[in-house]
């Protein structure tokens, strides 16, 4: 306990030296691996506490991005460039409302939870389960990412929205603005990390865990565990709308890419090689990846994919725990050796890459 | 037989799994209280019959009634558990990951509504204490924090009947629950089970025969798909179709 509390007051002090240390070129990539944790905290509710895998989580982080891009687009320009390009000389009827930062930011949650809401709903009422859900998680990203490239006139199309002038009153050069920024995503990533701690806390902590381990002997206690699951998936849809919000301004831009099968995998293999239904495990995954990935792009671009590739075999084949849930069980090991007896040898916990479905 | 104020009314069930009719045409009513104890040989459809009840297995045809009132064929499980009915399944069913104590948290809230359950985090104390009485009476409460997965598999299956029973169901289908017991143990949950049909109904799905004769109030003999007979043991032991269906299972 004590140890945690040190361990928690070191965190937070290098949190807070960062933006001293750091040059802003790596303040902001920190910032954007801050970003990352946080979608990495939304899968890692809904697929390690869950069992449930999106491989297709990318599109909720983009709606939540494209929801705060179109409000900044518009404090740029009142028309914005890439409609004029394709002929649309009055700003759409659903693009209006966006020029006020409280609906955009209202949409920024509401736009993501709404389509996992659409999606979850008839999914999951039906049934769909394991790697079925995973498929057709992958098959929705794929339609709206085509559906935004397509409509180049409302959505800027491939190249998404970009070219803004400032965020929160400061300009997109402004140094000043890394620095918010960095604190902003610090703040989200706290604030995120402490609600989904409070959630796995509640009894409906307690009974995803359970849906994840047993979800029929959950239906046979009276649970109606569509609707859990449904929430669930809501609640981790809305977290990476606002992961993706503040990604836009530390980026500058966001596009379909964001929406790509490839991207929305990332977040998963963030998740696996941290650690799944660890409480920190997304975090040091998004980070920890991150930083080498830069690091490998930039001294050899081209190996960088393949060493991904086999880092997501290793983490589920080698060590499915993660790093996070390894360190976690070598702890529990050496503190049930310190105290014999007490500790009885406890029955594994499934932990397959794809969610298993008990009965 | 006539039977006064059945707690569940089979009319003409039929469960058809790919064209085998698991049950056939059953009509049955089934006493409230005590006891009631489902035998018959492999594939006779007793597992079937509290599948039925329990809304796991759809029936292809008929009506299941419950106290007289309530259709529930057509009910979702989870409906169907609020109703009063609950199922302890033939191997031990439990969340081997969570304690005993979260085990017993899940089964009593038993979930009505998934939203409010997002932001509460405690029992109140009235539930604590029905936790403890009821782990108490199963000897699990020594193991109340342990780790649920470590338990010995009587043990497991004595959680999953205390999670079934945490809620005071007026009907309880219990599938074989003695298998893998010591004689200690079964004689344990043979008394346990005779404590709960005092005030409520048991329905028991059993092939140990020793027990069957020592803890029922009345036996219901199945054979592929159909009710054979009913009464208490020794009338349906004594049974000419009875006595030949085992005879001849033998042969």
């Amino acid at each position: 306990m004590k140890n945690q509390k040190i361990l928690w007051g070191a965190l937070l002090i290098l949190l807070i030296v960062m933006p001293l240390v750091l040059s802003d070129f790596r303040l902001s990539l920190l910032s954007k691996f801050l970003v990352f944790s946080i979608v990495a905290i939304s899968i890692n509710l809904l697929w390690g506490y869950t069992g449930i895998l999106s491989l297709g989580h990318g599109v909720y982080f983009a709606l939540g991005g494209y929801a705060m891009a179109m409000y900044m687009k518009l404090q740029a320009q009142p028309l914005p460039d890439f409609m004029e390009w394709s002929g649309v000389s009055e700003l759409p009827w659903f693009w209006k409302p966006f020029q006020s930062l409280p609906f955009a930011l209202a949409m920024v949650v509401l736009l993501p939870v709404s389509l996992a809401l659409l999606v979850g709903i008839p999914l999951f009422k039906s049934g769909t389960k394991g790697v079925y859900f995973t498929i057709l998680s992958q098959a929705i990203t794929l339609i709206i990412g085509i559906l935004f490239v397509g409509q180049q006139a409302y959505t800027g199309g491939t190249n998404g929205i970009t070219g803004f002038s400032g965020f929160m009153g400061f300009t997109m050069s402004d140094p000043q603005l890394v620095k918010v920024l960095y604190f902003l995503s610090a703040f989200m990533l706290i604030a995120v990390y402490m609600l989904s701690r409070f959630m796995l806390k509640t009894h409906g902590g307690t009974i995803i865990q359970a849906i994840r381990d047993r979800e029929t002997r959950l239906r046979f206690l009276g649970y109606p565990t569509d609707w859990f699951k449904v929430v669930i998936l809501a609640t981790s849809a809305g977290i990476a709308g606002v992961a993706g919000a503040i990604f836009v301004p530390i980026v500058g831009i966001i596009s379909p890419s964001s929406m790509s099968i490839l991207a929305s995998t990332e977040f998963a293999i963030w998740v696996a090689i941290g650690g799944r239904a660890t409480l920190l495990g997304p975090i040091v995954g998004a980070i920890v990846v991150n930083i080498a990935k830069t690091g490998f792009s930039e001294s050899m671009p081209d190996f960088w994919w393949y060493f991904y590739g086999f880092l997501f075999i290793a983490a589920t084949l080698i060590f499915p725990k993660g790093i996070v849930g390894s360190i976690e069980a070598k702890w529990a090991k050496r503190k049930a050796a310190a105290a014999p007896g007490k500790d009885e040898p406890v029955e594994e916990v499934p932990n397959l890459p794809i969610p298993v479905t008990s009965n | 037989m006539q039977v006064k104020n059945p707690i569940v009314s089979l009319h003409q069930v039929e469960v058809n799994f790919d064209g085998y009719k698991a049950v056939n045409d059953v009509t049955i009513d089934f006493p409230a209280k005590g006891v009631h104890f489902i035998i018959g040989p492999n594939g006779a459809g007793k597992t079937t019959i509290l599948d039925v009840i329990c809304g796991r297995v759809k029936a292809a045809k008929g009506k299941v009634v419950y106290q007289q009132k309530k259709e529930i064929q057509n009910l979702k499980p989870e409906k169907i558990v609020h109703l009063g009915i609950s199922r302890k399944f033939q191997n031990p069913t439990i969340f081997p990951t969570q304690t005993v104590y979260e085990n017993m948290k899940l089964a009593i809230i038993s979930g009505k509504n998934p939203f409010w359950y997002l932001i509460q985090t405690k029992l109140s104390n009235d539930q604590k204490n029905k936790i403890d009485e009821v782990l108490d009476s199963l000897d699990l409460l020594p193991y109340k924090s342990a780790i649920s997965g470590s338990l010995s598999h009587g043990q497991k299956q004595w959680l999953e009947i205390a999670m079934a029973i945490i809620n005071d169901p007026d009907l309880l289908l219990v599938d074989e629950p003695i298998a893998g017991m010591t004689p200690k143990e079964r004689n344990k949950t043979g008394e346990l089970l005779q404590k709960i049909g005092q005030e409520r109904t048991v329905f028991v799905v059993e092939h140990d025969m020793k027990f069957v004769k020592n803890f029922s109030s009345a036996v219901t003999v199945m054979h592929e798909g159909r009710i054979i007979c009913r009464g208490d043991f020794a009338e349906v032991v004594n049974n000419q179709e009875v006595i030949e269906i085992y005879l001849g299972r033998q042969e």
